[in-house]
């Protein structure tokens, strides 16, 4: 039935921006992970993608994280000689991490999330009219 | 119903026509983080074709075997198809804006309350009758 395939799409999307969150939630914390030594490389911030896909089972098109990619952007410098992973200038690369940028996707991940939540809700209301029917 | 559209066959077609709008809605707002994802809509439904298409009994396919697709979306009368009129796109190619979705939802809820509303009125009345007394 129709309302209940829509119960599925909103849980798959909720699915899908829980893993948004997750990720998120690794950037944030991981935002001041600098390398150990010298030539490594601090935390690379991570970007999910989403990708809609056809559920065979239910013939209707869910959504799910496509791939959890890295962000290529540069890594940010902060003059701190004393660190284990400054180069010979007294360098460290710091994550590309935007804590603010995060802070905002965060939102924009609650957001998506709440719509789901009220999609699910309004169709959970539908059928229980239509079991009232019975009444 | 001798192939005339009864009022409970009527309200029952748009019970349905609504849960697919659901349906579509609720995809439309799982998708509106995908890029490339343009929100779909159900035709309108007319009262001239609900009453019309009474007779000619349309083919459907069956999912008889596993891995067969299930169609019920597929019919003709309720196919979605994209939104024509778009609000914006956002960078990604994604247009799907949330609270154009989220208005539509509250619509069909509000229009399956009528349906069921009509519904049990009608079923009261034919009590009504059969009892003859409240």
């Amino acid at each position: 039935m129709d309302l209940e395939k829509s119960l599925n799409i909103s849980a798959a999307g909720l699915r899908a921006q829980g893993t948004r969150l997750r990720v998120i939630s690794e950037n944030i914390a991981n935002a001041n992970s600098t390398a150990q030594t010298p030539g490594g490389e601090p935390y690379r911030r991570k970007l999910v993608t989403f990708d809609n896909e056809l559920d065979r089972s239910l013939g209707v098109e869910t959504v799910r994280v496509d791939s959890i990619v890295a962000d290529r952007s540069a890594f940010q410098r902060r003059y701190e000689p004393g660190h284990p992973a400054a180069d010979e200038e007294g360098y460290v690369l710091t994550p590309n991490v935007n804590s603010l940028m995060e802070m905002a996707d965060l939102r924009e991940a609650q957001r998506s999330y709440e719509a789901n939540l009220k999609v699910i809700e309004s169709s959970r209301t539908m059928l229980q009219r239509t079991i009232d029917i019975l009444r | 119903m001798d192939g005339k559209p009864g009022l409970f066959n009527l309200l029952g077609k748009r019970m349905e026509w609504l849960g697919q709008r659901q349906k579509v809605l609720a995809q439309n707002i799982a998708n509106a983080d995908t890029p490339d994802y343009v929100p779909h809509d159900l035709k309108p439904q007319e009262f001239r074709r609900m009453v019309e298409r009474q007779a000619a009994a349309t083919l459907q396919p069956a999912a008889t075997r596993p891995g067969h697709i299930q169609t019920s979306s597929l019919r003709a009368d309720a196919r979605s198809v994209e939104q024509k009129e778009r609000y914006e796109t956002a960078p990604s190619g994604n247009a799907v804006v949330m609270e154009e979705q989220l208005i539509k939802v509250a619509q069909t809820q509000s229009d399956y309350n009528a349906i069921t509303n009509l519904y049990k009125k009608q079923v009261a009345m034919m009590k009504l009758a059969l009892r003859g007394r409240m």
